[in-house]
This record gives C-alpha cells, structure tokens and sequence, in this order.
C-alpha cells in the first residue's frame, strides 16, 4: 500500500518513488498497470472526443499530450512516446499503459507527476504548480511555473534541515476553516543542472529512468520528508531570478488571486464548474493567507540565503 | 453604449479581494483585475442600471468631475464590453 497526497493508491505493482506503509485512511485509488479498461474498444478510442480547449502545455521537457473525453467523463491521455492512461471521471481509478520497450520506472514517471495531479482535481482537490517545504511545524508553498526553480529550492530547503512536503505539485485541503498541505512523496525531480549546482556533478543523482533527463532526489521519510499534512503558512510566488535578489516582496489588491488562478494545476482539464469552485477556493485561500512573491537572485550559489530570507520571513507572520 | 442598461454578465465569477475585485470568465478562462473604483463599479452593475446612474454614483463618492467621471466609466464598461464580462439591455 502506497500514499501521496492524502490517498492511498492500490497499484499493481509498487510505484516507483512513492511512499509505502500501512493504511493512513486517505482514501482509495486503483491503479491498473499495463492495461486500460476492458471497455475501451479500438473502435471507442478512435471514436473518442477529442478535448474541447488545448490540452497543458508539456510540463518539464515532457512529449506533448493528447487528451480525449471518453464515454461517462473518462479522460484518455496519450503522450507522443505511446504511453497512454485513462482516468474514471471522479479519479478513483487509473489505467495505466505503455510500449514494452519502456520500464514502470518510466511510465511512473508521468503517473506520479502530472497524472495524479490532474487526478487530485477530478477529485475535486485545490493543486498548484508550487514545492511544499516545512518550517517551523507549518508549510510553504513555492508557487511557480515549470522552470521557476521549484525542486531546486525545495532541494535547497533540505540541505538546510527543512523537510520536503511536494516539488511539483502542492495539493491543498480546505479543512476546519483553513488550509493544509497534503504531503506528495518523499522524491524530488531536479534538471542536471540544478543535481550539479546542489551536488557538484549532474551524474552525483541517478536519472528518474532510462529516457529521462531529470534526476531523481529521495528523501528520507520525518529526515527530508514530510510524511503529514501541515497547516498551510504562507504562499510565496518564484519571480525571475535578478540581480536585487534574494528578496521577498508583499503582494496587494488583487494580485495574489490573479497570480495564483494562473497557477493551479491541470486548470485546462477542468470544466466551467469545477473552475467556478477553484475561483472560490482561492479566492478563500488568499483571503486567509498572507501570498508574497520571492525574487531568488541570479547566481545558484545564492540559494541557501533566498532560503534564509523565507524561513525568516514565513516566521515573521502570525496565523 | 449611450443607451440602455449594462449589468455584469452570467458566464462570470468575481470576487473582491484587498479592496480590488477579480473577475474570472468562465467562457475564456481570462481573469481580469478592477482597481478600488472599478470595484465600486463592479458592485454596482450587479443589477442593471443606466451609465448615467453609475456615473452620479461614483461622483457623490468620490472627488471627481462628472464629465471625467464618464469618460472614465465609459471607457471602462466598453472594456468590459469587449470582454464579454457585461451585456448591454435596451431600456425599457
């Protein structure tokens, strides 16, 4: 039995990455392993809608996706490599599906990034493109998009004694009248270049799997890992790196929400209403939490003080 | 836009947040931000109400010339116009 954000996933076989352990009580999601549904005929696959808006744009050096709408509100993904998923409409259940020349460790790749994310919102789950990182018993999301830097200073948060909730993707629960950060999985993704600029060689960190450029970073579960939810803190959003950098910068008016709704996970694949939700969602999330862009600075070197700058910031705010 | 009523339209969720509100489209998905007197604005055409009675509104609130007053509005609701975030009804 494995978990990730709040849920326990009952996989064919284990999923590369993920944390295991014994029942936390989330709640369930089958994962089927090189296979989709019985009921997915040739005939309705070829015959299935394709996405009425664009799909996302490829996340992190990842082949472009196409999406298409299935009988009863599945969705079927398909990226360009051959590797398929399908998702029941209210993401219990996930098919997974790919050319025998790849590995699990490849296909989970996708399936422990992107398509849980996409699965969180069917379920109805607040998800940013943000790391999650725990300082002084409350989290931070570091909110960007792909290329901001997020597992890089996630990493960065590590190394300094600061345990990783989430690199990529920071699912939010709105419970008791506030919000907490759901924990992901205990493995962060990080280009060669930020594994060299934290390690000193690219090839210090071994590749997610065969195929991939990113490198995989595990982090020891209660060590680098944050194995339990924890109160959501502050929200700060990863500006371009600059030369006034580190920084951090209060953000007014409207600007948290505009920033964020731009920000949300898998916002494409999400129907009228279920954007109406995430609009109220946030709008109730910035109203409770202070949002504020950090400027990291324009030399790799001066991570660990943007770290700095956060832990000190995040514990200058009261809840 | 001389004539008739402007009101917020349907396809739309707003909210207001630091004294500014967030507009989301839900026929586009762009999100548009008004600063304090678009709000005011905003808050107004909730209901449909001529140009003329939102202008003597913002003028009794806040310090600004009436002529100044719906030239700013004017430009603001044809903005909004354009992006489908109002509907323009003749009047009765």
């Amino acid at each position: 039995m494995q978990h990730a954000f709040g849920l326990t996933l009952l996989a064919d076989e284990p999923l590369p990455g993920l944390a295991g352990g014994p029942a936390a009580g989330g709640a369930e999601v089958r994962v089927h392993l090189r296979r989709l549904p019985a009921w997915l005929t040739a005939e309705a696959e070829r015959a299935a809608a394709p996405w009425p808006r664009p799909a996302p744009p490829p996340e992190d050096g990842e082949p472009p996706l196409d999406v298409r709408r299935l009988a009863g509100g599945a969705l079927l993904l398909r990226y360009r490599d051959g590797v398929r998923f399908v998702l029941d409409a209210a993401g219990r259940e996930v098919w997974a599906d790919w050319p025998a020349a790849h590995g699990l460790d490849y296909a989970a790749t996708y399936l422990v990034g992107p398509v849980l994310g996409l699965l969180l919102r069917l379920r109805g789950v607040l998800a940013l493109h943000a790391a999650a990182v725990a300082v002084g018993g409350r989290a931070l999301v570091l909110a960007g998009p792909a290329e901001a830097g997020k597992s890089t200073l996630a990493a960065a948060f590590a190394r300094a004694g600061h345990p990783v909730l989430a690199d990529d993707v920071a699912a939010l629960d709105e419970a008791g009248g506030g919000f907490r950060v759901l924990p992901a999985f205990p493995r962060l993704r990080l280009w060669p270049d930020a594994a060299e600029a934290l390690f000193g060689r690219a090839d210090a960190l071994p590749r997610l799997a065969e195929g991939w450029e990113k490198r995989a970073l595990d982090l020891a579960p209660g060590a680098g890992f944050q194995p339990e939810p924890l109160p959501l803190a502050a929200v700060y959003l990863l500006g371009a790196r600059s030369e006034e950098g580190p920084r951090v910068e209060p953000l007014s008016g409207g600007a948290p929400l505009v920033s964020l709704a731009a920000l949300t996970y898998a916002a494409p694949l999400l129907d009228a209403g279920m954007r109406r939700d995430e609009f109220a969602a946030l709008a109730r999330l910035v109203r409770q939490v202070p949002v504020r862009a950090a400027v990291p600075h324009l030399s790799p070197a001066r991570l660990a003080a943007l770290v700095d700058a956060l832990a000190a910031d995040s514990a200058s705010l009261t809840l | 836009m001389t004539d008739g009523r402007v009101v917020a339209a349907r396809q739309q969720v707003s909210c207001e947040v630091g004294g500014e509100v967030v507009i989301l489209n839900l026929a586009d998905e762009v999100y548009y931000g008004l600063d304090a007197v678009g709000a005011r604005v905003w808050q107004l055409i909730q209901e449909p109400r001529t140009v003329e009675e939102v202008r003597d509104a913002i003028v009794a609130e806040y310090e600004v010339e009436p002529a100044v007053a719906e030239r700013d509005l004017r430009a603001l609701l044809d903005e909004l116009a354009s992006r489908r975030l109002i509907e323009v009804r003749p009047s009765a």
